[in-house]
């Protein structure tokens, strides 16, 4: 009886949860495609890097996603990012206040360490929201997309190096970017409250 | 771009005021992947407003990284 009682309050705060998060998820991605990426991939623009955004989307003859992509424009520093860029600004500031960014001289050896990355402050291609509908899996299209990813950061937009998260815990993820010489920068984001995040590896492109 | 095996073609969703770099981000990609693809300028109000939040609920109910 208890137990059922319990399950009210458990399953109103799940719905909350999960209506915000589809609402900062969709607010984040309009804000993101709020400004011309044009400044920040010609100057370096770090005043408005993070309200821009190149989306990728493989699209059925219905008009529905298929699957999808994300290139944002992010320092390397290892964080997580929002995706509302006002949070993630907001969390960034007070990261660096405590120094959030530390090494990781325990990275996975499966993948090894890679030297060399770019600086914390250093603005660089990110790749985030990789995302296969179920009836579109098994089909190379996580591989394909992530390919375009590196074609368009490094031979369109001139970059050298692109990043991303992969948690270890997910096995597919990590054979399929090891396998594109994906490497783990063994930096990580630690400000004292990213919790689990904390075991999710930081893992560099490199031309 | 080689979707083997599927119906897919590829889209890309940049801000309205990035006109000038869809032409050569779409050349170059058609000319390398051989791919069929549409531009499609956001728009922050009407239909594409709605497909943006569509996208972005698939990508809320789906693991982070």
């Amino acid at each position: 009886m208890i137990y059922e009682a319990l399950n009210i309050p458990v399953n109103m705060w799940n719905s909350y949860e999960e209506q915000m998060g589809r609402i900062e998820v969709s607010s984040g991605l309009k804000s993101r495609l709020s400004s011309s990426i044009v400044p920040v991939l010609r100057e370096g623009d770090k005043n408005s890097y993070d309200k821009t955004s190149l989306v990728m989307c493989a699209i059925d003859p219905s008009g529905n996603v298929g699957a999808s992509v994300e290139i944002r424009l992010q320092p390397c520093d290892a964080k997580i990012p929002f995706s509302n860029p006002e949070l993630d600004r907001l969390e960034r500031a007070i990261g660096n206040k405590v120094g959030a960014v530390k090494r990781e001289p325990e990275v996975d050896m499966m993948l090894g360490p890679t030297a060399g990355a770019a600086g914390e402050e250093e603005i660089r291609p990110y790749l985030c929201n990789l995302f296969t509908t179920k009836s579109y899996r098994s089909k190379g299209l996580g591989r394909t997309l992530t390919r375009l990813s590196s074609f368009i950061s490094m031979d369109v937009w001139g970059y050298d190096e692109l990043y991303l998260h992969c948690d270890y815990n997910n096995e597919n993820a990590v054979k399929l970017y090891g396998g594109e010489g994906w490497r783990d920068v063994g930096r990580r984001w630690k400000p004292g409250w990213e919790g689990l995040a904390s075991g999710i590896g930081y893992f560099v492109k490199k031309k | 771009m080689k979707f083997k095996g599927t119906n897919l073609r590829l889209e890309f969703l940049l801000s309205t005021s990035d006109n000038d770099i869809v032409e050569k981000l779409t050349k170059e990609t058609v000319t390398t992947f051989s791919a069929p693809v549409t531009v499609s300028k956001v728009r922050l109000d009407g239909k594409r407003s709605d497909e943006l939040t569509s996208l972005a609920e698939d990508w809320s109910k789906t693991t982070a990284v």
